[in-house]
């Protein structure tokens, strides 16, 4: 966020909105967006599950989805707008692809009473398991819709590096995905693999295992962070290697386990327990266990000082239960700080 | 007029009955009468099945009112699309109106950054718009 906190597109995007003093954009844009589903919620009384709320906000915020699960699918909402004079409908299917599972159209010539976009959501192939996530990703995008001077007249641009009012959009989504006055009511004790997945069925059906682990971890009340590991090299090692066409053969390098992917919530680093990206994992830790195939799940109580950075620094002296699992054949670990 | 009295208004002009109306949006068909004759309110669950099933905001159903986002945004022809027209001899109007069919992208979930688009790309654009709408007419 400190990054992104530095863009000046993120700036302009909090000016835009109207935001009267930014100090912290990132966080100003958020508490601006959760105003808002405040206001929706107000009318909203018998909404008690994510899946409920995410219809609601998409109504309120005047759009509905269009979900396309096959290739017939899509010729048939392209004929149904096309018909209804929608002119842009005559490109749409070259607008989605692997990359671009979703998006948003404003309609031109509907009735006054319906809603004024639409969002079309593409669940082929790889795209089924992200549409929870894009139904979100696209009403972010409506609930920071000001003037279309950021957006307007633009295509897909390979260039390194996400475009920082996407990556906003995400934390958005990310947010009210798994909007935590839907969650914390069900909590019922120590985060868990099982009470994660209880989580997913009853509030979020369609969301898919990946982002809900990641949602309900920073939705959690009490510290938590959530791990995904994979052998991989230190980052020299990786520079080394891109830029080197061959080495010594003593010099190759050895992927190691280690936390490519981290996520840690709000009261975990409010604490100050943070493990940074690409460490790697401890030898003596019953997640390389998981990860080797010995067994599906392990717990044990470990300790953060056996964590050690790529400098040998090592993380302070901390009590942590890990819980690690194999998931769809890639290791996730849930780390709880104990006293 | 009352939310009733919109659900009525549009269930009919969708050419839907009370019954095909309440089966769709699981509610019973009493209960769909007494809510367009106003002898009962709605929750918000009901009213958001009947929205989502005619394809209506709630705002309206609610209010009578159409939500819009529509700014005063001054009409900036970008170089490239004055380029385009220029080269296909598009009047005012019709380069006016591709760059409204262009505008009706607000969102989009990528990874990448984006660009404006080039000159090809806007008669790119107005090519494929022409050849649906000249086709078109089995559309219509």
């Amino acid at each position: 966020m400190t990054r992104l906190n530095k863009s000046d597109k993120i700036w302009k995007l909090a000016k835009d909105l109207g935001i009267r003093k930014v100090n912290d954009p990132v966080s100003d844009i958020l508490n601006f967006c959760e105003k808002q589903i405040k206001k929706f919620l107000k009318d909203a009384a018998e909404c008690h599950s994510l899946s409920d709320f995410l219809s609601w906000v998409a109504n309120r915020l005047g759009t509905s989805f269009e979900e396309i699960y096959s290739d017939s699918d899509l010729e048939q909402i392209k004929t149904k707008y096309l018909k209804q004079r929608e002119k842009i409908f005559a490109i749409m299917d070259q607008e989605l692809s692997d990359d671009v599972p979703g998006i948003t159209y404003r309609l031109l010539n509907r009735e006054l009473w319906e809603p004024q976009f639409v969002s079309i959501i593409d669940y082929r192939g790889k795209n089924a398991r992200k549409a929870y996530y894009t139904k979100w990703h696209e009403l972010a995008h409506l609930l920071i819709l000001t003037d279309q001077s950021r957006l307007c007249f633009k295509r897909t641009l390979h260039l390194p590096g996400k475009d920082p009012e996407e990556v906003m959009v995400d934390i958005i989504a990310g947010k009210f995905g798994f909007y935590d006055p839907f969650i914390k009511p069900l909590i019922n004790g120590e985060i868990s693999f099982e009470q994660i997945e209880d989580l997913r069925q009853s509030l979020c059906p369609e969301a898919s295992n990946q982002s809900s682990l990641i949602g309900f971890v920073k939705a959690w009340p009490e510290p938590c962070i959530l791990l995904f590991c994979k052998e991989g090299l230190k980052k020299s090692e990786s520079r080394r290697q891109s830029t080197q066409h061959s080495f010594d053969f003593n010099n190759v390098p050895i992927p190691a386990l280690r936390a490519i992917k981290v996520t840690a919530n709000e009261t975990a680093s409010e604490k100050g327990i943070k493990i940074f990206e690409n460490m790697r994992v401890p030898e003596h830790s019953i997640i390389h266990d998981v990860h080797n195939g010995k067994t599906d799940y392990a717990e044990a109580l470990e300790d953060l000082s056996w964590w050690e950075t790529s400098s040998g620094d090592i993380l302070p002296k901390q009590k942590i239960l890990i819980k690690a699992k194999n998931y769809w054949g890639n290791t996730y670990v849930l780390i709880i700080p104990k006293p | 007029m009352s939310t009733g009295a919109r659900i009525k208004e549009i269930r009919e002009k969708r050419g839907l009955t009370q019954e095909q109306l309440a089966k769709k949006a699981e509610i019973s068909k009493g209960f769909l009468s007494d809510v367009e004759n106003g002898k009962r309110n709605i929750g918000s669950q009901g009213l958001l099945r009947i929205a989502n099933e005619l394809c209506a905001s709630v705002d309206y159903l609610l209010a009578g009112r159409a939500m819009e986002t529509v700014t005063d945004e001054k009409i900036v022809i970008p170089q490239a699309l004055s380029q385009a027209a220029e080269d296909l001899t598009l009047s005012y109007w019709e380069t006016l109106e591709l760059l409204n069919t262009s505008n009706m992208v607000v969102a989009r979930r990528g990874n990448e950054y984006q660009k404006k688009l080039t000159i090809e790309e806007w008669k790119k654009l107005y090519q494929a718009i022409k050849e649906v709408f000249e086709l078109g007419d089995e559309i219509k």
